[in-house]
């Protein structure tokens, strides 16, 4: 049950993709997002679809990681496609009783689902390359600039490192808390609501004490080596951007202006 | 038949993943009624893997694992949790009720047993573990570490199992508290001929106490007899990075010195005796 959580894991690997700084990848995924709400017609998506499949085949992401991920939304993107199909008004191909469907919807419907498709792929492939705490400090180091207006941007990252960094133990630790009620002959798995309900009570109650008893440690942990917030402090791996990041970038931009130009030239 | 048994035992951890892994591969292993069973091992060698597969918590990828003859991943019949009772390592952290007596009958309440019942499981398994009446209405979290690890097996001992598996019992403990969960856990054995195994990476642990000792070595049983057998290869438990216990380490330096010692020596009354018997 545990094991099927693979939304926006990182997938260890050594490729160019891998390899680009966080603050690129993050910028990237940005302008992708953009690019993929501007493109319009089969030509554009078609070019954003290119996209989507070369950065994948240069990061080497198994298909089947890439599908796993895409299932837990897959009832949501479902429901975008019914909702297209039958709530467009235009020129009638079908009808049954009170349902009838178009043209325009099945067309609107098509579009819809690659389009959220390839949103939420292509944002899978930041979190996929790139470990959390790689994220975290591209996105402090992004963020950088509002700290001019007082907002604490560095301790948001640190929260933020905290809970990606927690996520596996706590998973873990729920594994384990399940299998010791388990063998004293808890059942998570039948039952109706209610009764599933309560039976998870011997699980909650052990994960919260020790959630807690873990953020208890961990502070003391890290006031014990003199942590005091953001002020001042230095970091030990510092990002430095290459030649292939701006290559990357340029790319970027590239593709942008190219899907822009599309929208003008192919309306 | 044995009572308990795997055959070809084998588990992978994330097949098909980057990330697989073999935990245990091939095993087999039988346990006979009121054997007392000591399995040793590095971390990591898959000792506790094995064990989760012992009452069915984990299914094999590979091979069978039998209880009185049944194989326990066929049979649909979930009670054989309650005959082979696992406490895991750092039981404490399984604590949720309210009071002690509570946590204790949760496992009785799951077999479905009588409210009667239940009350006579708990006060029965809190003797085994020493808690009098009085700890039973405390809150678990107003326990002490030793007092809390030893609620915690009661409420693996109420569902009185035929085979008791503790994962670490003393691990974290000071020596008092470790000597007093060892003898609780006996104390059960004793009362009911219960087959008991005992993981543990301490073989003062278990020294006194087990009559058959199993070493487990990157997933395969790699020793497994009599705990004067398994002992006196002090220098194949050092190169797996096991150490025997300090009384067979003694005996043995004394040997190499040519002080004539018998090779089964591994605990330290017999050293005392045995010493006490040299004539010099």
């Amino acid at each position: 049950m545990l094991k099927n959580i693979t939304l926006g894991q990182y997938f260890p690997g050594d490729t160019v993709v891998h390899r680009l700084d966080p603050r690129v990848k993050l910028v990237l995924t940005l302008v992708y997002i953009v690019a993929l709400f501007t493109a319009q017609g089969v030509v554009g998506y078609a070019l954003m679809f290119t996209v989507l499949v070369t950065c994948f085949a240069l990061s080497r992401i198994p298909v089947k990681t890439v599908l796993r991920g895409v299932r837990p939304i897959l009832i949501i993107i479902i429901f975008t496609a019914v909702l297209n199909i039958f709530f467009t008004q235009g020129t009638v191909v079908f009808e049954f009783w009170i349902i009838s469907v178009t043209r325009e919807g099945l067309y609107a419907a098509a579009f819809m689902v690659t389009r959220l498709f390839m949103l939420i792929t292509g944002t899978f492939l930041l979190t996929y390359t790139t470990s959390p705490i790689a994220l975290t400090d591209g996105l402090e180091l992004l963020l950088n600039p509002l700290k001019k207006i007082h907002l604490p941007i560095h301790e948001l990252a640190m929260m933020m490192s905290i809970a990606l960094r927690f996520i596996p133990t706590l998973i873990e630790e729920t594994g384990k808390i399940m299998q010791a009620q388990k063998a004293r002959g808890a059942d998570f798995e039948s039952g109706g609501l209610i009764k599933r309900a309560r039976a998870i009570l011997p699980l909650i109650i052990p994960l919260f004490i020790s959630a807690f008893r873990r953020a208890d440690e961990l502070a003391i942990a890290m006031e014990s080596r003199c942590y005091h917030g953001g002020e001042g402090r230095t970091r030990m791996r510092v990002l430095k951007t290459h030649f292939r990041d701006y290559m990357a970038l340029f790319g970027g931009a590239i593709i942008l202006a190219a899907v822009i130009m599309l929208r003008r030239v192919l309306p | 038949m044995s009572l308990l048994q795997t055959e070809k035992l084998t588990h992978k951890y994330s097949p098909g993943t980057p990330f697989e892994r073999v935990a245990i591969a091939d095993i087999d292993f039988t346990a006979e009624k009121g054997e007392c069973i000591g399995i040793i091992g590095h971390t990591g060698s898959g000792k506790s893997t094995f064990i989760q597969h012992l009452n069915g918590l984990l299914k094999p990828t590979a091979g069978r694992v039998y209880y009185d003859g049944i194989d326990i991943n066929e049979t649909k019949d979930t009670k054989i949790r309650f005959k082979v009772g696992l406490v895991f390592q750092y039981p404490e952290y399984q604590l949720f009720e309210a009071t002690v007596f509570d946590d204790i009958a949760f496992g009785p309440k799951n077999m479905g047993l009588s409210e009667d019942e239940v009350k006579e499981r708990v006060h029965e398994a809190a003797g085994f573990s020493r808690l009098s009446d009085e700890f039973l209405q405390k809150s678990p979290f107003e326990l002490s570490g030793g007092q809390k690890r030893r609620a915690a097996i009661a409420g693996v001992i109420a569902m009185m199992p035929e085979v008791l598996i503790l994962d670490e019992p003393a691990a974290g403990l000071d020596p008092g508290g470790r000597a007093e969960i060892i003898e609780n856990i006996l104390a059960y054995k004793e009362a009911v001929n219960a087959t008991l195994i005992m993981v543990t990476h301490s073989m003062e642990d278990i020294a006194n106490t087990v009559d058959r000792v199993i070493l487990f070595e990157d997933g395969a049983i790699a020793m497994d007899g009599a705990p004067k057998d398994v002992f006196s290869q002090g220098d194949r438990l050092t190169a797996m990075g096991l150490a025997a216990p300090k009384a067979a380490m003694v005996a043995g330096r004394l040997r190499q010195m040519g002080i004539p010692l018998r090779n089964d020596i591994y605990t330290m009354p017999q050293l005392r005796a045995a010493l006490n018997h040299l004539k010099i």
